[in-house]
């Protein structure tokens, strides 16, 4: 009589437990890093599932809004870098669900560098001093190559980093672990323990 | 259904805070020392219940609890529900701490409400006792999601928008809440029916003879 009830009752506890997989959940993040002049982002609830067509806004530091987005089906939005100040990014994925992601503005700096060297520098080839006139062709070689390198090795790092850029989003993304889960059970219990030591004492005294 | 940080103005965390402080010393109040452990128990499972996803709507939608949880607890759900929000908010970044008032509220007085509600028909016997428990699943999800519109009322859009967009995300759990209360009631029932609100001593007797019977039978 009871292992037919007990046995039911596992069976929920464990239908539950395989039916967490593909998940809605309640805390949702977002994460946007900067490639090349715009900002791209993504962002999930918890649990993985995307955020789908909701508002990004985006401030400065000093709480001026620059400007809205929304984001698309697979979670994901990007804009043109809208001004050089750091910004925070918010997400309002509504129901009381809200996340903000900050880029500083060392970020923003150096891909403007890098952009700035991606230019080519036609002016630089006059700029050269008669000191250095005697050898002028490694005099242009040497700008020339620093600005053709710093751009290889710009769009070298940028396809190297991207995967990695994206690992980090997903680990911002993750959700509880099983320390966490079981650490969150022993505090409860813990404090079962300090309430029901103070009861006794009380009742003894 | 948490509220993440950031979300509300300061009245209306304080006016949380304070209510759950209110709600809380109260719950604490009539914690008998015998039911600390199920107390415990009960705030545990509610701390876990939450990472269980329903696979539906457009947005959070988890398991709560918080009905079976108020059924057999009473105003205890006020302090046992503080401390699973507390651990969830720190170890899970659920909610968040300024926000652990206003949830509180949010999912304890339901559970308050529902024991009110409920209590009285758990004993009774059959469908009636099955309809109560699903209605207590159901209905403490429902006040829940009219709670978190009134919350969102006063920062966000109009209520009924929030409150509907909320209620209907939540439709799917509070069918699973419902089925989930006649489980764990029917199956407590059964099996320890002291744990269950008014619960008479005469009762109590009657069912231990039972037991005892039970017991020799199968032997």
């Amino acid at each position: 009589m009871y292992r037919k009830y007990f046995m039911r009752f596992s069976c929920l506890i464990l239908f539950f437990f395989l039916s967490k997989g593909n998940a809605l959940a309640h805390k949702v993040t977002v994460f946007a890093w900067v490639e090349g002049n715009t900002v791209l982002g993504e962002s999930k609830f918890s649990g993985g599932k995307k955020v789908r067509d909701s508002e990004i806004i985006v401030w400065d530091l000093n709480g001026k809004e620059l400007l809205r987005t929304r984001t698309n089906q697979k979670g994901e939005f990007s804009f043109p870098i809208p001004a050089k100040t750091a910004m925070r990014i918010e997400l309002i994925a509504g129901m009381g669900h809200k996340a903000e992601w900050t880029i500083p503005l060392e970020d923003i700096d150096e891909t403007d560098a890098a952009r700035d060297a991606q230019r080519p520098l036609p002016e630089s080839a006059g700029k050269t001093d008669p000191g250095q006139a005697v050898h002028p062709a490694a005099a242009i070689d040497s700008v020339q190559l620093e600005a053709i390198v710093e751009k290889a090795v710009t769009k070298a790092l940028d396809k190297k980093i991207t995967p990695l850029t994206r690992m980090v989003a997903d680990l911002e993304q993750k959700g509880p672990t099983m320390n966490e889960i079981v650490g969150g059970i022993g505090y409860i219990f813990g404090l079962m323990g300090v309430a029901i030591y103070f009861s006794s004492r009380k009742k003894k005294s | 259904m948490h509220i993440s940080e950031g979300f509300l103005s300061a009245p209306v965390l304080g006016v949380g805070i304070i209510l759950a402080a209110a709600g809380t010393s109260v719950g604490l109040k009539k914690l008998k020392e015998d039911k600390i452990p199920q107390a415990a128990i009960l705030s545990a499972a509610f701390f876990v219940a939450s990472l269980i996803h329903v696979p539906m709507g457009p947005s959070s939608a988890h398991l709560i609890l918080n009905g079976s949880l108020g059924l057999m607890l009473g105003w205890v759900a006020f302090p046992a529900i503080l401390i699973a929000l507390l651990l969830q908010g720190v170890l899970f970044q659920f909610g968040g701490i300024t926000t652990l008032g206003v949830n509180t509220i949010i999912m304890a007085t339901p559970a308050v409400l529902c024991y009110y509600l409920f209590a009285g028909f758990v004993h009774k016997p059959g469908a009636l006792s099955h309809a109560a428990c699903f209605a207590c699943g159901f209905l403490s999800v429902f006040f829940s999601s009219l709670l978190v519109g009134t919350a969102l009322m006063f920062t966000q859009e109009s209520f009924l928008e929030v409150a509907w967009a909320v209620v209907i995300a939540h439709v799917p759990v509070m069918f699973i809440e419902g089925l989930v209360a006649i489980f764990c009631m029917g199956f407590l029932k059964k099996v320890q029916p002291e744990l269950l609100p008014k619960w008479p001593a005469a009762q109590q007797q009657a069912a231990l003879d039972n037991r005892a019977k039970m017991v020799e039978k199968q032997v």
